[in-house]
């Protein structure tokens, strides 16, 4: 249940965030982003998976607690849930202790893997001049 | 990624044997380690190091950030320092250690520092004078030079240097170890084009064909002693077919280079040393990010080039950041989606700066938890609130002034600002646990001095109560220095040598 509390997350985060080309169509972005999200999420779990148990165990424990609370909130589980329910989890998520860390932590795990998913990385032009 | 390594680095962890003997065990082989080996292997010595990370030379590595800093990073570049707010602190587990993914500059150690260390800790011999031959051959060595600003490269360093200029501020271009550096920009993820000089091409190649062995994959788990002897290293081996099995080296004399952060968790728990690790230091990193009008295409300049040294008597130091969409965004995540948006819709004209401070601060390392990791424990030192908000404050007078017409502050909470009224503002509002900070220096968990009470080697870098275990690395720093300390730890690693073999 913890990794789809993460892939939530991540999915979350990159869907604000713009695709690898204005020129792709909506179906072909929404391939684009179930892929990255999966493959970030997996990044993601190895990292929290390889952190020292002090801070694993709290990270999976507050997880598990939001896709208890996405189940209760939506009656489905997390990787079911529409945009809105999403944000409503998220929400009622928000309250409980540390999850602002968790949330923090895929969110900057999210981005630091995100410009490695093939394509989306913004590349300087060239050289400027003095 | 398998890579054949050299004769004497066993880089395969199925290729490790269950029992070694040797002279002087290294372990670790950062740069305080790879000094001191390469120095007793040209001595003549039978030399063994052990490192806990992977060998991942120059070919090996990649342009995919998030890849390579799982390869090269402690518990994958996520290691927090506890405490309010939380730090993000990164350290380098790999053949070679820091030096592999540090930005390459190598500093004399301040002078005043060092008369600090002599007047208050007792240092004799470490003064600007005595340590000059060790920085003259480590300069050498490394191919130290200060680096150039390009015509079409390094933008962001030269607008900094301008606002420097504008403001009267003291500026200076970095040293660093580089060798034709071509701005490739991935210094913290490996130095894909090999220009760095990090130990992995400098001392650890000497030192093997000095006749040095280096066993990789290797994590020291314990270390044995008896009557204020030392006598062997119990290890796990990390990875390969086999998976975690134990390995013993028996050693005449240890020589030990974990890192600010093992080197105390090791001799803590092998029940070495009981301050070990209570006192540790560190900087502090405060990342700001700023928009230009004109494009500075700062992904074409490398890392540090220009430092402005104005405050440096108080610990402040500015620099250009490493760039690259992975970092840019990293550090705008608390300003939500739409900054990420704003930077990935104007990428050419952000650049990345970074604001080095020396806290009152200081950590401790708690050791009882886990083996492999410690949990580090800091309390936030009161003056450091103010101390942070005026680096933030000079900082936004340098950026304004080097033509940044937008900052993004690294206080949660607050919106871009583009004047330094709007700058006040933002800052008024914020408190301790808003500061987005990070680190990458640690130092100080077991310092050198001549008072047995206050430290925990001698001045000849001797672990106190033992004869056969020197210590090499920026736990023996005994204060926070306040500039990289590659440069420092190597020269003292080099005089510790120096007097060890008299």
């Amino acid at each position: 249940m913890w990794r789809k509390a993460v892939k939530m997350l991540v999915t979350d985060s990159i869907s604000a965030l713009p695709g690898p080309s204005s020129s792709l169509s909506s179906l072909k972005k929404d391939l684009f982003l179930a892929s990255a999200a999966r493959e970030i999420s997996a990044y993601v779990e190895l990292t929290i998976s390889e952190m020292p148990w002090f801070f694993r165990f709290p990270i999976i424990f507050i997880a598990t607690l939001t896709g208890v609370i996405g189940f209760l909130v939506t009656g489905k589980a997390l990787d079911g849930v529409t945009v809105a329910g999403r944000r409503r989890v998220m929400g009622i998520s928000s309250l409980l202790p540390l999850y602002g860390n968790f949330s923090k932590l895929v969110r900057s795990l999210t981005l630091l893997a995100y410009f490695d998913v093939s394509g989306v990385a913004p590349r300087t032009p060239g050289g400027g001049s003095l | 990624m398998t890579v054949k390594a050299c004769e004497n680095i066993i880089a395969d962890p199925n290729g490790l044997s269950g029992s070694y003997e040797c002279e002087y065990l290294v372990v670790g082989t950062g740069p305080g380690g790879s000094v001191a080996g390469a120095k007793l292997a040209a001595a003549g010595k039978d030399v063994l190091f052990m490192e806990e990370g992977g060998y991942h030379p120059t070919e090996s590595y990649t342009t995919d950030i998030s890849r390579m800093i799982s390869t090269l990073y402690r518990d994958r570049g996520i290691l927090p320092f506890v405490g309010k707010p939380a730090i993000a602190f990164a350290e380098g587990r790999c053949v070679g250690g820091g030096s592999v993914i540090n930005g390459g500059l190598i500093w004399r150690t301040p002078p005043w520092v060092l008369e600090e260390w002599e007047s208050r800790h007792g240092l004799n011999g470490y003064d600007t004078e005595s340590l000059k031959k060790h920085f003259i051959s480590i300069e050498e060595r490394l191919n130290v030079n200060k680096h150039k600003i390009e015509v079409d490269a390094n933008l962001d360093s030269y607008r900094l240097m301008q606002g420097a200029e504008e403001l009267k501020w003291k500026f200076v271009l970095a040293p660093r170890a580089v060798k034709d550096c071509i701005n490739e920009n991935y210094c913290p993820t490996g130095c894909i084009s090999g220009a760095k000089q990090s130990m992995l091409q400098t001392y650890l190649k000497s030192a093997a064909s000095d006749g040095a062995r280096v066993l990789s994959n290797l994590r020291a788990d314990k270390i044995i002693h008896k009557n204020g002897v030392a006598r062997e290293v119990r290890a796990l081996v990390s990875g390969g077919a086999q998976g975690r099995r134990p390995v013993t080296v028996k050693f005449d004399k240890l020589i030990m280079a974990c890192g600010p952060l093992q080197t105390p968790h090791l001799l803590r728990r092998s029940s070495l040393s009981k301050t070990a690790g209570t006192s540790l230091e560190f900087h502090m990193n405060l990342k700001i990010a700023a928009r230009f009008a004109a494009p500075v295409n700062a992904e074409k300049g490398t890392i540090f080039t220009v430092q402005v040294q104005e405050f440096e008597k108080e610990g402040v130091l500015f620099m250009a950041s490493n760039y690259r969409p992975h970092y840019m965004a990293m550090t705008l995540s608390h300003f939500g989606a739409g900054a990420v948006n704003a930077l990935l819709g104007d990428y050419e004209k952000f650049a990345l700066y970074v604001a080095m401070i020396r806290p009152r601060s200081k950590a401790k390392i708690i050791t009882s938890l886990d083996r492999r990791s410690p949990l580090v424990r800091y309390k936030l030192d009161p003056s450091d609130v103010p101390y942070i908000k005026t680096t933030l404050a000079r900082a936004a007078r340098l950026l304004f002034a080097s033509g940044a017409v937008e900052l993004y502050l690294p206080v949660a909470g607050t919106m871009p600002v583009k004047s330094m009224k709007e700058f006040k503002e933002a800052l008024s509002r914020a408190d301790a646990g808003n500061f987005e900070i990070i680190s990458v220096h640690a130092m100080s968990s077991a310092p050198m001095g001549s008072d047995p009470a206050k430290s925990v080697v001698d001045t000849d870098g001797k672990l106190r109560g033992f004869e056969n275990v020197l210590i090499t690395d920026a736990s023996i720093l005994p204060t926070n220095i306040g500039e990289s300390p590659q440069g420092t730890v190597m020269a003292f690693s080099s005089e510790i040598i120096s007097r060890h073999l008299g």
